[in-house]
């Protein structure tokens, strides 16, 4: 039933790593992800620009999937550090707009530059530099976006 | 409660906490062989308090959640909410308050949930505990600590995820109220989890069943299953996202 450690590993040090790129890679990402794979919908709309934050959410959810690799591996010196991370990326998601996701606010938003400093540090720590190649994320291949997303019986009671 | 007027009019002791259960502990015993299940690395000597017992400690933490949801289905107004509170607080030291939703969805039955969650939690157990002894003897191994179990509140309004403390204990672990999920999420009616190196959530109950279209078994899940009008998720030993 359980993934092999290792691939679960890879899985959240990629997205760690992601987060650390420079907004032009990451775009990147987005781009080449746009044109090959199914990118799940985690905001209520249909346009490119959606694209890029349901996207972008993607990979955090992936992070946040398998984070547990990374809290197993880590010492207890860099702890904090990776709390501070995932603090701050379950910030962002909890806010959870679509314009806060944007490929826009990864260029020029400061919660993004703060994130990215975050990740390339804790990254660093990890022993796990920026990738020379832009990784691309199948996100729904990775996670089930179920476990992000309010269902429809759940909104239509709660909501 | 008063039935003439659907209000609480005196605290619950909520006395028993433990009693119902025994009546699961058949789960693990009934279908399995117990020398497997309490030690399938054939390593797992555990000190204080074994593998199996910490495992079995679950069902224990199943109780406090049907509490909760048998709290939920008295409520029907702001008032009771807040009469409703200081029960809570009899069960838990921590502060739940956060976790109550000031105006409660009207069109939610909970007369059900209690009784879905403890019938739904022993076939969760039944399809997780084999996992999660393995992946707790391995962890174990490397030298992790068992250091609480974590019992997931409803999150009916939108909460950023956090664990509080509860001031009980089971097996001499502290029990946690695991509040929010992930995103923004709603839906979540509870769950029981542990940590262990870091917070597993190993089963989940939502509103609503199985959406359409799940794909079964990816990130850390084991399966899926309805308990209609809810639905369960079965985590392996890595644990659900929060």
């Amino acid at each position: 039933m359980r993934t092999p450690r290792s691939e679960d590993c890879e899985h959240a040090l990629s997205s760690l790593r992601f987060f650390g790129l420079p907004a032009a890679r990451q775009i990147e990402s987005w781009r080449r992800a746009h044109n090959s794979f199914p990118i799940p919908k985690f905001f209520r709309d249909n346009d490119v620009e959606v694209s890029a934050a349901d996207y972008f959410f993607g990979v955090a959810c992936v992070f946040t999937t398998y984070k547990g690799v990374i809290y197993d591996e880590i010492s207890s010196e860099n702890y904090e550090l990776m709390e501070d991370f995932t603090h701050r990326l379950g910030w962002m998601m909890h806010a959870g707009r679509a314009i806060e996701w944007s490929a826009e606010a990864a260029l020029s938003d400061v919660a993004w530059e703060r994130l990215r400093a975050d990740a390339v540090k804790l990254a660093e720590l990890l022993g796990s530099s920026i990738p020379v190649d832009t990784p691309t994320f199948d996100v729904s291949a990775l996670i089930d976006p179920d476990e992000f997303i309010t269902s429809d019986d759940a909104r239509k009671l709660l909501g | 409660m008063s039935p003439a007027s659907g209000r609480f009019t005196q605290h619950d002791t909520f006395s028993g906490f433990d009693t119902r259960p025994l009546s699961l502990h058949k789960y693990l015993y009934t279908d399995s062989d117990p020398s497997n299940k309490t030690d399938p690395s054939g390593h797992m000597s555990l000190g204080d308090v074994s593998a199996a017992q910490n495992i079995q400690g679950i069902l224990n933490v199943v109780s406090r959640g049907e509490k909760v949801l048998n709290f939920y289905s008295k409520v029907n107004s702001a008032i009771d909410l807040v009469l409703g509170i200081r029960q809570l607080i009899t069960m838990f030291d921590g502060d739940l308050t956060a976790s109550i939703p000031r105006k409660f969805p009207p069109r939610v039955d909970f007369s059900d949930a209690a009784s879905k969650f403890v019938s739904g939690a022993g076939k969760a157990f039944r399809i997780g505990s084999t996992d999660w002894l393995a992946g707790y003897g391995a962890d174990y191994l490397l030298g992790k600590q068992f250091s609480a179990y974590v019992l997931y509140l409803p999150v009916l309004v939108p909460q950023f995820p956090s664990l509080l403390n509860t001031g009980m204990k089971i097996n001499g672990k502290p029990v946690k109220a695991g509040l929010g999920a992930p995103g923004g999420k709603i839906g979540s009616l509870g769950g029981v989890g542990v940590v262990m190196g870091h917070e597993r959530m190993l089963f989940r109950m939502d509103v609503g069943l199985t959406p359409a279209g799940h794909i079964t078994g990816r990130g850390n899940e084991i399966t899926t299953f309805d308990e209609p009008p809810f639905s369960f998720h079965v985590y392996n030993w890595r644990g659900g996202s929060r």
